[in-house]
């Protein structure tokens, strides 16, 4: 058995389905930060804010943070490499 | 006995040593390393030169050779069996953390002849801190660089072949002498195994006994302690060597098509790493020495009236910081080798990846106070290593940039190693920005010592180093066995990592946010955590170790009968002509194919790429 993979992806499917993963994990992340910080023996951290934004931390509200904010991030990245992708001499993908 | 006796013993003594010899001289049919010819004594080299043309067979020519390809599966082999010790010490570790108490290194301590349950685990903490980064992490790496380098620059072999064999040859020494204190642990009970942890900080590393406590003179010091040291002073002989012979090489033994503007980028990281090692290594010799003066000599180096133990942290870290960066520079270059030939395309912006790899090299000396934080340094010098460790964030996101783009703009086959170099990719993201939070201060300041930060580098060290290790082993295992692997087992292999890797270290990252201090045995004293939630977490990280256990089990397994029985490939067993990415190493296989075909070397199931 040799490791021939005929199949081929477009290589912009496979990096923006890691994004979207990736994105889905700093919501998982995020929930579970959201679980650690109130715990009470702990640091009992109640409230967090955000560029001035008030919020309680509750698991929901740390899994959208970090949905957003990673999302916002890596998508910013992601447009960028969008966009220098365009100069770039070496594309197999005509897409 | 008298004296004629003990001769004659000796005198039979020295006839079965010498009987020894003679078998294992004449032992020419053990099973000897030719994946391309048939059976018989050994390769026919094809490159003239200095002359290797015909190699003894059987053991005699893995301890005599200095041809760079059997010294880098030299290196190799060397290293898999270091990094078994390092993972068989972690998976103790591991299984003493699941309870908050001590427990099973308790047991095991009296077994090995160790005084405690915690200074076994502090033993243990120490052998797999220095095994994996000393005794693993460079000689891997080696294997790479000495097997692939002068093929890619299309050299006969190394600048100086027997100084490549010297080099090799320190480390089993040195790793006998690191693992030495576990070894003669069990019959002395003043020795023990070292537990002065990797980064053997005074005044702990010069005073310790063997039952962990300060000596009060020189006699009650651990000697396990002073063989670790002598043992990584050979390692660091070892990779200097190492290092001066790759700039040689790279600079004056490139065929004469490859000018430097035709230079592979993983070359390119071999080169910038062994200046790392050449300008960094020297430092940790002379820390050492220093360490061992202090010890036996009562000298005065590091200690508080003399020149201090902050004095040990600056050298030891103006090596260490570099350090980092000889590890994980040249995996940066196997990926960057190897992720475009599955995206069917040349790398994008190959330029700028050279030059963020020498901008790394030159900013990693810049850094190491960083680790310094919170010993109370001058703040003004913190200021300066916080902007230079923030601004090393650049060149490595440049990298990672160019590696997405490439993937971008490519048509992508999921191979093996591909899966490993995506996998490198996303780890390395995860492992870089936290490491970027820990280069700010405030930040450091809160979470220095904690498991945060022991999460923060193995998602660096396991999650993207070894992963590179492992995309190049995958890659390049059929043009050192001429075999193909097997490819269920190779995938298990991959998401069991990708899985164990990731369980294990996100883990610890939350277990630092509550608070877990690094390096204990035990955490039912511990004041600063929820001690059920930090259990529930170490509970995690030790499955994701056991997972890891698996996947290198089955990845062992794999390579082993592989190399035994695994289907010969052709010349292009990875389609590269395909797509027009074809590279030089795999042109020499495929002449070294055709050369054991004409030499008549057996072609019986021989498998082109379908």
């Amino acid at each position: 058995m040799t490791e021939t993979v005929s199949d081929r992806f477009r290589g912009r499917r496979i990096v923006v389905a890691i994004y979207l993963a990736v994105v889905a994990l700093a919501g998982v992340f995020g929930a579970s930060v959201g679980v650690l910080l109130p715990v009470k023996s702990g640091r009992d951290i109640q409230q967090a804010s955000f560029a001035g934004a008030e919020f309680a931390v509750t698991p929901l509200n740390f899994a959208i943070y970090g949905v957003v904010m990673v999302g916002v991030t890596l998508g910013v990245l992601l447009l960028a490499v969008r966009f220098v992708s365009r100069f770039d001499d070496g594309s197999v993908d005509e897409g | 006995m008298d004296i004629s006796g003990q001769i004659v013993l000796t005198a039979l003594m020295a006839v079965f040593l010498f009987g020894v010899v003679l078998f294992l001289a004449r032992a020419a049919d053990w099973r000897t390393y030719t994946p391309l010819a048939g059976a018989g004594s050994g390769i026919v080299s094809r490159e003239g030169g200095y002359g290797h043309a015909e190699k003894p067979a059987g053991i005699f020519r893995w301890l005599t050779t200095v041809d760079h390809k059997d010294i880098g599966i030299l290196y190799g082999v060397y290293a898999v069996l270091a990094f078994a010790w390092g993972g068989i010490a972690v998976i103790i570790m591991r299984t003493e953390l699941i309870t908050p108490g001590i427990d099973v290194t308790e047991t095991l301590s009296t077994a090995m002849g160790v005084s405690s349950g915690q200074n076994l685990y502090n033993a243990l903490l120490t052998s797999h801190g220095i095994t994996m980064l000393f005794l693993f992490g460079t000689p891997i790496l080696a294997a790479f660089s000495n097997y692939l380098v002068p093929l890619l620059i299309d050299a006969d072999d190394m600048a100086f072949p027997r100084i490549n064999a010297i080099a090799f040859w320190m480390l089993p020494p040195g790793a006998v002498l690191i693992w030495g204190g576990f070894f003669i642990a069990p019959f002395f009970d003043s020795i023990a195994p070292s537990m002065a942890s990797w980064t053997m900080y005074p005044p702990q590393s010069v005073s310790q006994t063997a039952q962990g406590g300060a000596a009060s003179t020189i006699a009650d010091l651990n000697a396990g302690t002073d063989l670790m040291l002598l043992g990584l002073h050979l390692t660091g002989v070892s990779a200097t060597m190492g290092a001066i012979n790759f700039i040689a090489t790279i600079f004056t033994e490139r065929g004469p098509d490859v000018g430097w503007d035709k230079l592979d980028i993983f070359s390119w990281t071999i080169l910038t790493q062994s200046a790392l090692i050449l300008f960094s290594f020297p430092l940790l010799g002379s820390a050492l020495v220093m360490l061992l003066l202090d010890r036996n000599f009562a000298t005065t180096f590091f200690t508080a009236d003399g020149g201090g133990t902050i004095l040990y942290q600056h050298l030891f870290w103006f090596f260490g910081h570099p350090e980092v960066y000889i590890l994980v520079l040249p995996p940066m270059g196997i990926i960057s080798y190897v992720l475009p030939r599955f995206s069917g395309r040349k790398l994008f912006g190959f330029k700028f990846v050279v030059y963020s790899t020498l901008a790394i090299g030159v900013l990693s000396f810049g850094v190491w106070a960083h680790h310094m934080f919170s010993t109370g340094i001058d703040p003004r010098i913190r200021a300066s290593f916080m902007a230079v460790s923030l601004a090393i964030a650049i060149p490595s996101a440049v990298k990672t940039f160019n590696w997405i783009t490439t993937m971008w703009n490519g048509k992508i086959r999921l191979t093996t190693p591909m899966l490993f170099c995506i996998g490198f990719v996303g780890n390395f993201i995860i492992g870089g920005v936290t490491g970027v939070f820990l280069a700010s201060i405030p930040v450091d300041l809160i979470l220095h010592d904690t498991y945060y930060v022991v999460g923060h580098f193995h998602y660096v060290i396991m999650g993207a180093i070894a992963f590179a290790v492992f995309a190049g082993v995958y890659y390049w295992f059929p043009l050192v066995t001429g075999r193909m692997y097997q490819v269920t087992l190779a995938k298990a292999h991959f998401w069991l990592t990708m899985v164990g890797t990731n369980l294990t270290f996100f883990a610890m990252i939350l277990m630092g946010y509550a608070g877990m201090p690094r390096r204990y045995a035990t955490y039912n004293l511990i004041t600063v955590g929820p001690i059920d939630f930090i259990q529930l977490l170490h509970v995690l990280a030790t499955v994701g170790a056991f997972i890891l256990l698996v996947a290198q089990i089955i990845w062992l397994w794999n390579m082993v009968q592989s190399y035994l029985e695994g289907p010969r490939v052709g010349p292009d067993p990875w389609n590269l002509e395909e797509d027009g990415v074809e590279s030089r190493e795999w042109d020499w296989f495929d002449d070294r194919l055709e050369t054991a075909l004409t030499d008549g070397g057996e072609a019986e199931d021989a498998e082109t790429d379908a």
